[in-house]
C-alpha cells in the first residue's frame, strides 16, 4: 500500500499489470476484463479511429428479478455475458461496494438489499476471487449501526465475510484522472487501494440534485469519512458531478452490479418511496449501466451532468454505443416519480 | 467491573490506537483511550497516550488524523478534552510537570479551535436550517455539521469558555439543527420541504454538548425523549455511548444501562476489536463522571 501522503501515482499505475501465472502474457486490469469482448470484435491492433467506432459497451439487464430468487445465477451469467473472465480472477482481491448511506430496517428501499451482496459475493468467491465488502457509509458515524439496520451485518456474519469499515481506514493518496472538479486527488482507503476490482453495488434511487443515483454516484462511498467528513461535504463544494466522474476515473478497474428489484422514487436518496423493477443489471462500464438505468426510469442520460462527464473515462452512455444483452431496458421502461423541482424536470426524456 | 478493566488494559498500549486492531495509531481513539485510562484511575496510564497526542499536533495547534496525515483537524477538540482529563487527575510529582506541558498543548489546540470554523451559506429555501450560524466543520472551507460543533463546543467547555461567543453561536447552531420532533441527524433539517430523520449518535453526541444550557427550546426535550425511546440492550456500541452520554448530562440516564454497555461490548469484541467504540462504552460507564460531560462546576478556568 501506499503511504498517507505519499504522492501521486494514479489509480492506474495501482492497477499495474497482473503478471498471470502459467506463462500466459501479462495483461493489465481492463484488458483482462474486456479481452473476450475486444477479442471477439477483433478490435486490438485496429486503428483508434475504427475502434471507436465499433467498440460498444455492453449492458446486461435480467428483469423478474426477486431477493429470494436466483441471484447467483442471474448475476454470473449477466457479468459473464458482459464480457468478464472469471478464471482471471483467481487470487485477485475484490472489494464489494454497497450502498449504506443511512440504513434503517423499515425502509430497505434505501440501501443494497443484503441478499444482492451475498450473491454477488458467492459468485466472486466461487471463481476463487478474495472478497471483501466494505463500505464507507455517508451520514452516519456509527458503521456497526449502518451494518445492524441494513442487515448487511447479518449476511455478512452468516457467510463469514470480511468488512472493510472505510470511513476509519488508513488512507493513501491517488492523483485526480478525470480533472473535471478543482481537487487534486483523492485519500482513498487502504482496501480500495489494494483492490484489484472494484464492484460497485448500488440500490437504483433518484437523486434530489442530480437526478439519479447507481453506480457512479455509489462510489462516494469510497471515500473516507475520516478526512471527507460525514456527509462528505469537500465533493458537495467541488461539485457532485464533477467529484462523481473524477472518483471514477481514478479508481482502480471498477464494476456494476445493480439493485434495482426494489428502487426508491420521489425524493430519493433518503426521503423517497418504494418502487418495485424487479431488476438487476450489470455492466464491467459503470456510465453505461448508469445510463442505461436513466432511461428505463425515463430519464435523458445525456442531460445528466456526471454522466456527461464521465463518458469516455467509464463507459458509453448513448443508446446507439451500448451493447443490450439480456433483457432489452425500452420493455422494461417505467417512469420515476421526481421531485417537481426545474432542475430534474431537464432531466425528464422526450 | 472486569469487562471495563479489560478493555483498558488493552488501550494502555499505543498498538491499540488505531480504530481497528493492529492498525496505525489515530488521534481519536488514543484521545478516547486517555480519556478513559485517567477517570478509571490510570492516568499515568493515559498520559502515555496524551503525550502521543502532543507529538502529532502541528504547529498551528490542530491535530490531524494521525502522524502521517496532518489534516482535518477535527481531532483537535478530542485532544483537547484529553489533555485536560489527563492533566486534573495526574497526581505527585508528574502532575505538575507533565500537567503543564498537557495545558499548553491545550491551550495552543484552543487557539486553533477558535480560528477554525465552518463555511456560512446563504440563506436558501431549499435547507431549512440557519445555514449563516457558524460553527465546525469536518473539513476546513466546508460547511458547519453538528458532530464537530458539538465537539468543539465540548473542548472550549472544558476550558473555561462556556461564555466565549464562538460557544454561544456553537450552541445557538446546534438547537437550531435539531429536528422538529426531536433528535438530529449529521446535521441536515427539513430539505427541499421534506423532515430528516433522526439518529442516534449525533443526537446523544448534541444532547451532551447541551449540557448546562437553558431549556430555551422544546426540541431539547423532545431529543431527550427521542434517546430515550432508542437506547437500549440492541443499540450497537458508539451510538449507545453517546446516546447515554446524552442522557447522562441531562439528569436522565435510564435504570438498568449498565448491563447494556456491558452485553454491548461483548457483542462488539465479538464483532472484531473497534477499540474505540469499546473505549467509548467504558467512558459512558461513568455516567456524570465521564470526562466527556463537562458539568458547569467543572470547567476548568483558563
Amino acid at each position: 500500500m501506499k503511504q498517507p501522503n505519499e504522492k501521486p501515482q494514479g489509480a492506474n499505475s495501482l492497477m499495474a499489470s497482473i503478471n498471470e501465472s502459467g506463462g500466459s502474457p501479462k495483461v493489465n486490469r481492463r484488458s483482462m476484463l474486456v479481452a473476450a469482448t475486444a477479442a471477439g470484435a477483433g478490435v486490438f491492433g485496429i486503428g483508434l479511429i475504427r475502434n471507436a467506432l465499433i467498440a460498444k459497451s455492453p449492458v446486461f439487464l435480467a428483469a423478474g428479478q426477486k431477493y429470494d430468487g436466483r441471484l447467483v445465477e442471474t448475476i454470473r451469467e449477466g457479468l459473464i455475458a458482459c464480457g468478464l473472465q472469471p478464471e482471471l480472477l483467481r487470487g485477485k482481491r475484490v472489494l464489494l461496494k454497497p450502498n449504506m448511506v443511512e440504513p434503517r430496517r423499515e425502509i430497505r428501499h434505501m440501501t443494497t438489499h443484503p441478499a444482492v451482496v451475498r450473491a454477488v459475493a458467492e459468485v466472486f468467491q466461487r471463481w476463487e476471487a478474495h472478497v471483501t465488502v466494505g463500505e464507507a457509509p455517508g451520514h452516519v458515524r456509527d458503521t456497526e449501526m449502518a451494518l445492524v439496520e441494513s442487515g448487511i451485518g447479518e449476511a455478512l456474519d452468516d457467510d463469514r465475510l470480511d468488512f472493510a469499515d472505510l470511513n476509519y481506514e488508513e488512507v493513501g493518496w491517488v492523483t485526480n484522472s478525470g480533472r473535471r472538479s478543482k481537487l487534486d486527488g483523492f485519500h482513498f482507503p487502504r482496501s480500495v487501494l489494494e483492490a484489484d476490482l472494484i464492484v460497485s453495488l448500488p440500490k437504483l434511487k433518484t437523486h434530489h440534485w442530480v437526478g439519479m443515483t447507481a453506480s457512479m454516484k455509489n462510489l462516494y462511498g469510497t471515500l473516507p469519512g475520516i478526512k471527507y467528513g460525514w456527509p462528505k461535504n469537500v465533493l458537495h463544494y467541488a461539485g457532485i458531478p464533477e467529484t462523481v466522474a473524477d472518483i471514477n476515473a481514478s479508481l482502480p478497474k471498477t464494476i456494476a452490479v445493480i439493485d434495482g428489484i426494489e428502487c426508491m422514487e420521489g425524493d430519493g436518496p433518503i426521503m423517497g418511496t418504494p418502487k418495485q423493477l424487479g431488476l438487476i443489471a450489470i455492466s464491467l462500464q459503470p456510465a453505461a449501466v448508469d445510463a442505461t438505468c436513466a432511461r428505463i426510469m425515463g430519464l435523458d442520460p445525456s442531460r445528466m451532468k456526471y454522466l456527461h462527464l464521465a463518458t469516455t473515462s467509464s463507459g458509453q452512455i448513448s443508446d446507439r454505443r451500448i451493447e443490450q444483452r439480456g433483457e432489452r431496458w425500452q420493455s422494461l421502461a417505467t417512469p420515476f416519480q421526481m421531485l417537481e423541482l426545474p432542475h430534474l424536470r431537464e432531466l425528464r426524456a422526450g | 467491573m472486569s469487562w471495563i478493566s479489560a478493555i483498558l488494559d488493552q488501550v494502555e498500549h499505543s498498538e491499540a490506537w488505531g480504530f481497528r486492531a493492529g492498525t496505525a495509531p489515530s488521534a481519536e481513539p488514543a484521545a478516547l483511550a486517555a480519556m478513559a485510562l485517567a477517570a478509571h484511575g490510570r492516568a499515568d496510564e493515559g498520559l502515555l497516550a496524551a503525550r502521543w497526542l502532543m507529538q502529532i499536533q502541528a504547529q498551528d495547534g490542530s491535530v490531524g488524523l494521525n502522524e502521517r496525515v496532518s489534516s482535518p483537524g477535527w481531532m483537535t477538540s478530542l485532544a483537547i478534552l484529553a489533555w485536560e482529563s489527563v492533566a486534573v487527575r495526574l497526581a505527585g510529582e508528574v502532575a505538575k510537570s507533565a500537567g503543564d506541558k498537557l495545558r499548553e498543548a491545550s491551550r495552543r489546540g484552543t487557539d486553533w479551535l477558535l480560528i477554525a470554523s465552518g463555511e456560512r451559506v446563504e440563506a436558501n429555501a431549499v435547507i431549512q436550517h440557519d445555514t449563516t450560524l457558524v460553527g465546525w466543520s469536518w473539513v476546513d472551507g466546508t460547511h458547519s455539521w453538528l458532530e464537530p460543533t458539538a465537539l468543539a463546543v465540548l473542548a472550549l467547555k472544558s476550558r473555561g469558555l462556556s461564555g466565549h461567543e464562538r460557544v454561544r453561536e456553537g450552541v445557538k447552531l446546534m438547537i437550531n439543527r435539531l429536528l422538529p420532533d426531536g433528535g438530529c441527524n449529521y446535521g441536515n433539517t427539513v430539505v427541499l420541504e421534506n423532515t430528516l430523520r433522526p439518529h442516534l449518535q449525533p443526537s446523544g453526541v448534541v444532547l451532551t454538548a447541551l449540557v448546562g444550557e437553558e431549556n430555551v427550546s422544546e426540541r431539547i426535550e423532545k431529543t431527550l425523549r427521542y434517546v430515550e425511546r432508542s437506547v437500549g440492550v440492541e443499540t450497537t456500541a458508539s451510538s449507545l455511548a453517546w446516546g447515554l452520554h446524552g442522557l447522562a448530562s441531562h439528569g436522565r440516564l435510564p435504570n438498568g444501562c449498565e448491563s447494556w454497555l456491558e452485553a454491548s461490548a461483548k457483542r462488539t469484541a465479538k464483532r472484531g476489536a473497534s477499540l474505540p467504540r469499546l473505549t467509548l462504552l467504558t467512558l459512558a460507564a461513568l455516567g456524570t463522571e465521564s470526562p466527556l460531560i463537562i458539568l458547569p462546576q467543572q470547567r476548568s478556568v483558563t
